[in-house]
């Protein structure tokens, strides 16, 4: 039927709207049991619901929202009378209802030649014909104070649904519902973090934060001290091919001349030293033989006669 | 001193000079006639006029060269005239022919007042130290004269 597919009960019992129109009633009669139903659907849940409240507050037990009662079946939870009764009865209603409807729009089929027979006399059709102008009168009339009245109508909804949905929310653990029935997941993953990183600004961040007092806390000899140096020097003279390096820092300075030098340099200091020795034995004899031969006068020997 | 510690070195080439021509010579014997090979004797008068004629021909080289023999280039020696020049051919052969000949006369300088030796005093020549001690300022020079390092 058509209740149904704009309006379904999902397997929690929870009402979940789809977003599909109704198709257009096939006759009056269907729209008025369509009607009939969807308010008799509602009185029920609402039953329902409060009588769950009022047995909740009588009993005082803790209800969880998956044990919101089924319409009319109550299996989920002991059976208290009233609640059978006034679904025995609503069920009552329900096919009466249909029966009722379904009576009626046979009767009124069965009328229809019967009522098009009696329209068709003329005196009739005028009668009819002064009905139907009145009707479309009051019809106008209706209509154009409808727009006044639904304007009136939608600001007392709006005064008076805040305040409704305030009472509303003030019974409800909003944190909990947003918990409970919100997928966290999903909604993280329709931000962008990207564009919200991308306006966070590290520079500042990180040009408040005092690195050097960090640093400062920081035990460097510790650290120093935990470094295995031995451990570390050992491995990378092991890594480092120090025959080939040795032999590079050969080749570069030219050891060969440089023993060509030192050699060259001691055997020079060794014959400067000679030279030298025999200087100051030459003044040793010249003097002793001076004494000798008891010269007073001294040897010429500013020019360094040998 | 030093004259003599130089003169005796100059003395020791000239008979390692001798000793290398006697070999020689007696190399020379051998490769001609090597079954036939004895050592050669010549005799101490042959030695003797070679071994002097040798010295003297070195002596005049030496002395008129650089006026520096062997033996005094390694003592820091040098030969010269008495007003401070170098010696001519004939000076220094003539030098070196009285020091040969009469070897003696070089201990005179021992007791000269102006160190000199008889044929010093003959020739007119005088043997002067010519050596700067060399001051090694750093570590790789080669040492430098006094004059040309830079630092005392």
């Amino acid at each position: 039927m058509g209740v149904e597919e704009t309006v379904s009960a999902d397997s929690q019992g929870g009402v979940t709207l789809n977003n599909r129109a109704a198709p257009p009633p096939a006759d009056l009669v269907d729209l008025a049991e369509r009607a009939f139903r969807t308010a008799l659907g509602l009185a029920s849940l609402v039953a329902g619901s409060v009588t769950a409240a009022v047995t909740e507050a009588i009993r005082g037990e803790v209800r969880e929202p998956d044990d919101e009662p089924q319409p009319d079946d109550g299996e989920s939870w002991p059976k208290p009378l009233a609640p059978i009764l006034a679904g025995a009865a609503l069920d009552v209603a329900i096919e009466s209802a249909r029966v009722g409807t379904r009576v009626t729009s046979a009767f009124g089929r069965s009328l229809r030649p019967w009522i098009s027979f009696a329209k068709s006399p003329t005196f009739v059709r005028e009668r009819l014909g002064r009905i139907r102008g009145r009707l479309y009168e009051l019809d106008d009339r209706w209509r154009k104070e409808q727009q006044e009245d639904e304007s009136i109508g939608s600001s007392f909804v709006g005064a008076v649904v805040p305040q409704i949905v305030d009472a509303t929310l003030d019974q409800l653990d909003l944190t909990e519902l947003v918990l409970s029935r919100v997928d966290f997941e999903r909604v993280v993953d329709a931000v962008d973090l990207e564009r919200a990183v991308s306006r966070v600004d590290v520079d500042a961040i990180v040009s408040g934060i005092d690195l050097d007092a960090i640093v400062a806390r920081v035990d460097i000899e510790a650290i120093v001290r935990r470094v295995d140096l031995a451990a570390i020097a050992r491995e990378v003279i092991d890594q480092l091919d120090l025959a080939s390096i040795a032999k590079g820092v050969i080749d570069e300075i030219d050891l060969p001349q440089i023993m060509r030098e030192s050699t060259g340099t001691m055997a020079n200091e060794t014959v400067e030293g000679v030279r030298v020795q025999s200087m100051i034995a030459d003044r040793t004899v010249s003097r002793f033989v001076d004494r000798l031969l008891r010269r007073e006068a001294e040897r010429d020997e500013s020019e360094g006669d040998a | 001193m030093s004259r003599f510690v130089a003169d005796a070195i100059d003395l020791l080439l000239v008979l390692v000079a001798v000793g290398v021509a006697y070999l020689g010579v007696a190399a020379t014997d051998f490769l001609l006639a090597p079954r036939r090979f004895a050592w050669p004797s010549p005799g101490a008068l042959a030695i003797g006029i070679l071994g002097w004629g040798l010295l003297t021909v070195y002596l005049t080289v030496a002395w008129s060269g650089t006026g520096r023999s062997v033996g005094k280039q390694v003592m820091g020696l040098r030969v010269e005239r008495h007003d401070g020049g170098g010696l001519r051919l004939g000076h220094a052969f003539l030098r070196a022919l009285l020091c040969a000949a009469f070897p003696i006369g070089l201990f005179w300088s021992l007791f000269s007042r102006d160190s000199a030796s008889i044929q010093d005093l003959v020739v007119r020549t005088k043997v002067v130290y010519d050596w700067q001690p060399r001051v090694p300022t750093r570590p790789g020079d080669n040492g430098r004269t006094a004059a040309e390092s830079d630092s005392a």
